[in-house]
């Protein structure tokens, strides 16, 4: 009984002393270190270490980079919550002739918005994250979600236009049945470069899709209405 | 087995957790996992409780009474794999009932293809199991253990060993890469998890010729099992 005792004390103080340290350590660690994603292996790694279930590996990357963005989303709304509103508001509000363009906006007094869109870190974060959101549509081409949710947090958490629309591209060639990539497509080109003809082109062919659902019909009329075509009915079916 | 069958449970039930935070790819993702998880326990199951299948009733003598009844050595090995195989198949199905079920709780129902990919799926259990116990009926558990873990990995990239011969034709490894590749088990046929979780449609051939290789492959590794096994000294 004694020896029982002593037995479950010692785990207990173990368990305690676990916790204390994963604590400490947490706590010494960068609550927001994405090194990590700097040793996600090659797809052809990961091809071998899931012994050829590619889509789950597909999977499993899909899950981290949602983690990713979430993390990257949180640690910098984290303080600057109004900016984030103002900058969405300047994004709405705005059309930016380019890629370029969108590096050239006047963000007056927001200068924290501009640090945090231009800095080393920021383009380090994006240039994993296209990485990530390229092996995932790599060891699965048919997944459709990562390739137009990564490119929306592309476009608008990092202000990386020209890989959203790249990655929406690659969609494209892979699940060209599927309207979605083609809708949020032209957003982007409307909202970030300003290029209203490509918008509206972009969302006729969405609404041309079998299953696209019938609002984006209107969005399509809508858009070529705006970008001074309004005969768009010869395009929509 | 049990015990088997509760981690695969479990494994579900996480592979829905984890699902949640998929952003609505959650049909996508728990089918997805819970073939992988249901085929990759299956086939442990086959591997380790097959290695040591014949190797203990030799080991512990066991194997002597019952080969004092009128049973020849080759129904002892073909016996213990029909057996062995039908109580794998039977909590690989019953895994994948579960997995079904599961689905069906989360508005996600069933297709053909879903059933046809559990279906052949089946049959890389089966032939793993076939393997494990040809050389269980001739090796100790450790080294039957390597062979067998060898062999299934192996198999599983049998299609990216067609793909290196191809795109290398004069590399002096042709001759071992092609027998290596004739004689492997292709168990990348029976992968069409890909298909059930994307809903592309697979026809009878990609059925029918896989379950025929199936059983012809299962039938030589067994023949090469009571060959070897016929020899053993039992003493």
């Amino acid at each position: 009984m004694k020896a029982t005792l002593l037995k479950a004390f010692f785990i207990v103080i173990c368990l305690i002393l676990i916790v204390v340290l994963q604590n400490r350590i947490e706590a010494v660690e960068d609550d927001n270190d994405t090194t990590n994603l700097l040793y996600v292996p090659d797809i052809r790694v990961l091809h071998g270490l899931m012994l050829g279930d590619d889509a789950v590996a597909a999977d499993l990357l899909w899950l981290l980079s949602i983690f990713y963005m979430a993390s990257f989303h949180n640690h910098h709304a984290h303080g600057t919550e109004k900016n984030h509103i103002e900058h969405d508001k300047d994004v709405g509000e705005k059309k930016y002739d380019s890629a370029q363009s969108f590096h050239n906006i006047d963000f007056g007094e927001n200068i924290a918005v501009k640090k945090l869109l231009f800095s080393n870190e920021h383009r380090n974060d994006a240039i994993h994250l296209t990485k990530l959101l390229n092996m995932v549509t790599d060891l699965d081409s048919t997944f459709v979600t990562p390739y137009y949710e990564g490119a929306i947090n592309l476009g608008l958490e990092f202000g990386r236009i020209d890989e959203a629309i790249e990655l929406l591209n690659k969609g494209i060639r892979a699940v060209p049945e599927q309207w979605e990539m083609y809708y949020y497509s032209g957003f982007i080109k409307l909202f970030y470069l300003n290029d209203k003809s490509g918008a509206a082109d972009d969302m006729i062919k969405a609404a041309i899709r079998p299953n696209a659902p019938p609002n984006v019909v209107q969005q399509a009329a809508a858009f070529k209405v705006w970008a001074g075509t309004p005969r768009y009915g010869d395009r929509i079916p | 087995m049990l015990h088997m069958l509760g981690f695969a449970v479990a494994m579900l039930i996480l592979a829905w957790v984890v699902s949640i935070w998929s952003l609505g790819e959650q049909g996508k993702i728990i089918t997805d996992l819970g073939l992988t998880i249901t085929v990759l326990i299956g086939v442990i199951i086959a591997l380790f409780a097959g290695i040591v299948l014949v190797w203990n009733e030799v080991e512990h003598h066991t194997i002597l009474t019952t080969l004092a009844k009128p049973i020849a050595r080759w129904e002892f090995v073909v016996g213990k794999y029909l057996g062995f195989s039908t109580a794998v198949i039977a909590v690989y199905y019953g895994m994948s009932l579960f997995l079904i079920v599961f689905l069906t709780f989360f508005n996600i129902m069933p297709t053909w293809e879903l059933v046809w990919a559990i279906y052949l799926s089946s049959w890389e259990i089966l032939i793993i199991a076939a393997v494990a116990i040809m050389f269980s009926a001739f090796a100790s558990p450790s080294y039957s253990a390597m062979f067998s873990i060898s062999l299934f990995i192996i198999g599983r990239f049998s299609w990216d060993i067609r793909v290196f011969i191809e795109n290398n034709p004069k590399t002096i490894m042709r001759p071992v890469l092609e027998i290596v590749y004739t004689i492997i088990p292709h168990l990348s046929y029976f992968n069409k998890r890909y298909a059930a979780t994307h809903a592309i449609e697979i026809n009878w051939e990609q059925i029918f010729f896989p379950t025929l290789y199936g059983i012809v492959y299962c039938g030589l590794v067994l023949i090469i099992a009571v060959m070897a096994f016929k020899n053993r000294d039992l003493a």
